[in-house]
């Protein structure tokens, strides 16, 4: 009982994440909303442009590329190790944002 | 770069002196100066991708051609919708005009001297363009369908500017 309350406090102060958890990060104004992202390994990070002009998730050292995102559509990440993902749009360099992947 | 400036200087005063002298475009005029904005850039673009040789000065060039495409796209699905027709001002045509003044001159430059001239005048047209958005387009637009597309846009615009910035210093290393 005390080990779940323990639990449930973590998880309501934010720090813990049930494995397999859905986020969004909305590519709006030439900007990724939230620039930040705290997740777990196992989670699912769904990136929606819904700007008029095509982006991309990149983060050459973790080799993630998303490909051109069109205007309208989402790409799925899904991070596999733990650490931080620094990433830029390729096509517009002045975009950038990070997942912190626990 | 001086010639530059007095181009965008001129094509400016010609935006806010159609501005004020009618009161601001029309939307169908305004649907006409974002078509023609996003046109002289791509072509702008076409003209840098097949001359430069710098890698940078080729992607932002591939942007501007990739980018201003999408908003025209919207910008006609919207007039379709709206059953509006583009048309010609003062200020698109004053716009054509710097434009074809610029490519005429582009035309006569090769290697640096291109790849600066072409990045200056990008910097000093996503000014200029950012500027009309702000104080013509945004505030002239009636329909809000419109005036929402324009106000999506605009970031775009910032970023390209920023862009062009970035690529400006480099070449000048």
């Amino acid at each position: 009982m005390r080990a779940l309350l323990f639990v449930l406090a973590l998880a309501a102060a934010g720090c813990v994440h049930a494995a397999g958890q859905s986020h969004v990060v909305t590519i709006e104004g030439m900007k990724f909303v939230p620039e930040r992202l705290d997740v777990a390994v196992g989670d699912t990070v769904k990136f929606v442009n819904k700007d008029v002009v095509p982006h991309t998730v990149t983060a050459a050292k973790q080799r993630v590329e998303s490909g051109e995102i069109a205007a309208d559509r989402s790409w799925t990440f899904r991070p596999r190790a733990k650490g931080e993902v620094d990433y830029i749009c390729r096509l517009h360099p002045v975009m950038h944002g990070s997942l912190v992947v626990h | 770069m001086m010639l530059v400036r007095v181009f965008s200087t001129l094509a400016l005063a010609a935006f806010a002196g159609t501005a004020l002298a009618q009161g601001g475009p029309s939307d169908p005029q305004i649907a006409g100066i974002v078509v023609a904005a996003n046109q002289i850039d791509i072509d702008a673009g076409k003209l840098a991708k097949s001359r430069s040789k710098n890698k940078e000065v080729k992607d932002f060039a591939q942007r501007m051609i990739t980018d201003h495409t999408a908003v025209n796209r919207q910008a006609g699905a919207l007039v379709k919708k709206l059953g509006v027709k583009p048309e010609e001002s003062d200020t698109s045509k004053s716009l054509k005009a710097g434009a074809r003044e610029n490519m005429a001159s582009l035309k006569k430059l090769k290697g640096a001297q291109f790849d600066k001239a072409y990045v200056d005048h990008e910097v000093a047209y996503h000014e200029q363009v950012l500027d009309a958005i702000d104080k013509v387009l945004i505030p002239s637009a009636k329909n809000q369908e419109l005036k929402d597309l324009i106000t999506k846009v605009r970031p775009a615009i910032a970023a390209h500017l920023e862009h062009a910035k970035m690529v400006q210093s480099s070449l000048a290393k």
